[in-house]
């Protein structure tokens, strides 16, 4: 009976224990500063994470689904440099680059997939090896030009329609569609599967090589419409554009929840990881703490979620 | 050989409960010094629980261990070690980008006297040891790199240089070839005249004529008896480890066999574990499939079911179409479903629900266009949550909550549900209760009457015998034997799968 009980409490904490975390986390960012309540506050602080929402969202495709992609900052790069320097400097129309840009990063995506499969690597190597090549083609490219962002780019960035800002529209839209692709499709039953047990999944017939690679395809995906979100909202890239996000972006899928050993994880827990990294950042920008302990409160953050993914992993 | 009467080990009166089961109880067992003692039984009459008590991988409930004149108390798997008492086991346990010299010496390297390592004391010493054998190496090469015999002569040069006495061998000859076998043989008669002992484990029975001294057969947890070799023969050996009170229960219905619905020929495999082998299974049939560890029975349902892929050969349906499956997509979408034997590692997605588990090979049947009719899933886990009487609050539970047995169930369902017309079940039974165990027959043997099949692997032969209407027996990845469960019994099949001719060629 015990033991029962304890089950429940492990469930319940593996679904929900970030969101308490979150909720936590609120209450004692409201008693450090008045200021984090204020509904502009709010605000601000859903814009400013919708990018980090999106991109952790796409890698959580590929952990669901037993891998890891390291290369999604650098293809988050590759976008926004490409959308903006080619219409800039090479005369392309936007839509081109915007096209050109999509094609590139699933192929990207596509190439990670296929190397993975085809030669049996670790997914942690071959993304760590496409990070690489991708950022030093662009930054090739770039060179130290700040090139600002198209018209259709600022709009998804930076307009409101109705009174609510574009780029959270996009964003909920983003994420209701991994949730139904996740909760609702043979491709995401397909991706938890091969997260929870390899072997079993593909003793079952489940197409695991052509499945991964539209995993790490999905992931560059959304790592290109985070790409257009974050030039509109910042308006100009340089070559460091997506380096923040390399570490970033698995951080904020593990911390709200998703588990990085595959197999576990909703759509939901990007929303959350996102959130919980920018109220760490958010409040202690607002009490004036410096970036040096917002890093401290971030890796307990880390710490918190993945001790709870261990204890529901722990079976006896 | 060395006669000398001195009792190295002693084991008196051991016993070992698992929950629900005892699994060595009060057996007597002992090894003179020099003597190679082999040890028979059928796979979970006891032996390697024995074993692992032996080498303080288990603790005895009771009973008393006595080695070489010292009373050992809470073996531990270090202090066995120690007291000179070593395993070496199929799956070895060397270091494969180490040297063989390395390997010999690991955990314990020689250190010259500036405090590092004496490379060169160790490559003298690692060839002497060897040339103590008649072997000649070079103590540089690495393991990675040398045949499987050569490894395990490593093993046993490993044990000689930490001061052995006793020896424990299981199965170690399941993966040699024939030349290798020699030698290995000839090492083992090498290290008996150092005065050494052996505990062999085979399942082949000229192996045991060969190099054996005494021989102990332990079913169903006891100790049957113990022989001397040379006045023993094999038709009493198989005897004593079959027994013959075969009172366990099964569940079988007559069904009558229709048109032939699967065929296999010239099936061969990369690695030559399956070679040439050819079979036929009908409607309403259950072929069984028999053989010793590394025989290829094993292999071949997997190769059967599209996990493992064919080299040469082919798998033929019914209407002559041949299949050569690369995945085992391929094989479900040809109505062949493979249920694994190892439950945990193969079978399950054991963090998943009852209803992901079921409907995962049927996936695309019931979705439209990537989109899963959620309700229709539900529906069909219900269905065979009820009809195969799994026990769970709800479908939406996460299987790792469920007992072995009604895991073994949602497996099974997961492949009643894929309509699958002909399943591959390698040991569906293993690991479960005798009450789960009927009812798996019973599932068996309703799929067989709507007008199904089954190729069933079993290790456990009285299953086969009961179950099965056809056996096929397998030996060194051949066919050896292909028999009529209603015109054989236990002691041919044994003789087929462990010396590859029938009984009555059996000289003596």
């Amino acid at each position: 009976m015990k033991s029962k009980k304890i089950n429940k409490f492990r469930e319940f904490a593996g679904n929900n224990g970030m969101i308490l975390v979150l909720i936590v986390l609120m209450g004692f960012m409201s008693l450090l500063s008045d200021k984090f309540l204020s509904t502009s506050n709010l605000v601000n602080l859903a814009i400013q994470n919708c990018t980090v929402a999106v991109v952790a969202m796409g890698i959580s495709f590929v952990l669901i689904s037993g891998g890891i992609d390291l290369s999604l900052g650098s293809i988050v790069g590759m976008v926004a440099i490409l959308t903006c320097g080619l219409t800039e400097y090479n005369g392309w129309q936007e839509w081109q680059s915007i096209l050109f840009s999509l094609i590139l990063a699933l192929g990207v995506g596509a190439l990670n997939g296929w190397i993975i499969t085809r030669f049996k690597i670790e997914p942690v190597v071959v993304t760590l090896g496409t990070w690489y090549i991708v950022q030093g083609l662009v930054q090739n490219y770039i060179l130290s030009r700040v090139p600002t962002a198209p018209p259709f780019t600022s709009f998804l960035g930076s307009e409101s329609v109705f009174g609510i800002p574009v780029i959270v529209i996009v964003t909920v839209l983003l994420i209701l569609a991994a949730h139904l692709i996740l909760k609702r499709t043979v491709l995401g039953q397909w991706a938890y599967a091969m997260g929870s047990n390899p072997a079993a999944a593909r003793l079952s017939g489940v197409p695991v090589n052509k499945a991964r690679i539209i995993f790490f395809m999905l992931s560059a995906f959304y790592g290109f419409a985070c790409a257009l979100l974050m030039t509109g909202r910042i308006h100009a890239v340089d070559a460091s554009a997506g380096s923040g996000l390399v570490f970033l972006a698995p951080a904020a899928a593990v911390v709200g929840g998703t588990s990085l050993f595959g197999g576990r994880g909703r759509a939901l827990n990007a929303v959350i990881g996102a959130l919980i990294m920018g109220v760490i950042a958010n409040g202690l920008n607002l009490t004036r703490v410096s970036f040096f302990w917002q890093q401290v409160a971030v890796g307990a953050a880390i710490l918190i979620a993945v001790t709870i993914d261990a204890l529901q992993r722990r079976r006896d | 050989m060395t006669k000398n009467n001195e009792t190295i080990l002693e084991m008196a009166s051991i016993v070992k409960d698992f929950p629900g089961v005892r699994a060595v109880d009060h057996v007597d067992f002992s090894v003179k010094r020099g003597e190679v003692h082999c040890l028979l039984g059928e796979n979970g009459a006891g032996k390697s629980t024995l074993i692992k008590i032996l080498t303080g991988v288990h603790q005895p409930d009771e009973g008393r261990i006595v080695f070489n004149g010292e009373q050992l108390h809470h073996i531990t798997p270090r202090s066995a070690q120690q007291a000179g008492i070593s395993a070496i086991y199929q799956e070895l346990q060397l270091a494969p980008s180490l040297s063989i010299a390395e390997n010999v010496f690991l955990g314990r390297e020689p250190l010259n006297r500036f405090g590092n390592i004496d490379d060169e004391k160790m490559r003298r010493d690692t060839v002497a040891l060897f040339r103590d054998l008649n072997l000649e190496i070079d103590p540089e090469w690495k393991i990675a790199d040398v045949s499987v015999g050569l490894r395990q002569m490593t093993e046993v040069v490993k044990v000689l240089a930490r001061g052995g006495k006793l020896v424990i061998m299981d199965e170690p000859t399941t993966s040699l070839n024939e030349e290798e076998i020699a030698s290995l043989f000839k090492t083992v008669k090498q290290i008996q005249e150092k005065g050494l002992s052996v505990i062999y484990i085979s399942h082949r029975m000229e192996e045991i004529f060969e190099i054996g001294d005494r021989a102990s057969v332990i079913r169903d947890g006891r100790l049957v008896g113990t022989e001397e070799i040379r006045r023993s023969s094999t038709a009493k050996l198989v005897s004593m480890m079959v027994g013959h009170d075969l009172k366990e229960k099964f569940y079988k219905e007559d069904v009558p066999i229709g048109k032939p619905m699967w065929r296999g020929e010239n099936l061969t495999n990369e690695t030559g574990s399956v070679q040439d082998v050819d079979f036929e299974v009908c409607m309403g049939e259950i072929l069984g499939l028999a053989g010793i560890r590394g025989s290829g029975f094993k292999e071949l349902a997997r190769l059967i079911g599209g996990i493992e892929t064919l080299s040469e050969g082919a798998i033929i349906d019914a209407e002559g179409y041949q299949y050569r499956f690369q995945s085992p997509a391929d094989a479900i979408n040809a109505g062949i479903g493979y249920l694994p034997d190892d439950r945990k590692g193969e079978g399950l997605l054991l963090m998943m629900s009852l209803r992901e588990n079921i409907i995962l090979p049927i996936l695309q049947r019931i979705s439209n266009r990537g989109w899963v009719r959620f309700s229709e899933s539900r529906e069909v886990a219900d269905a065979y949550v009820k009809d195969l009487n799994i026990q769970s609050t709800s479908i939406d539970r996460s299987v790792e909550f469920l007992s072995g047995g009604n895991q073994q169930k949602v497996v099974l369902a997961k492949w009643l549900a894929s309509k699958c017309r002909l399943l591959v079940l390698d040991a569906p039974t293993q690991g479960i209760d005798v009450g789960a165990k009927i009812e798996m027959y019973k599932l068996i043997a309703e799929h067989v009457r709507k007008g199904g099949a089954v190729v069933l692997v079993s290790s456990e032969l009285p299953e086969l015998l009961a179950i099965a209407d056809r056996i096929l027996v397998m030996r060194q990845g051949r066919v050896v034997g292909r028999l009529d469960t209603d015109k054989t019994d236990q002691q041919e099949v044994l003789h087929l799968a462990a010396a590859g001719h029938a009984l009555n060629h059996i000289t003596e």
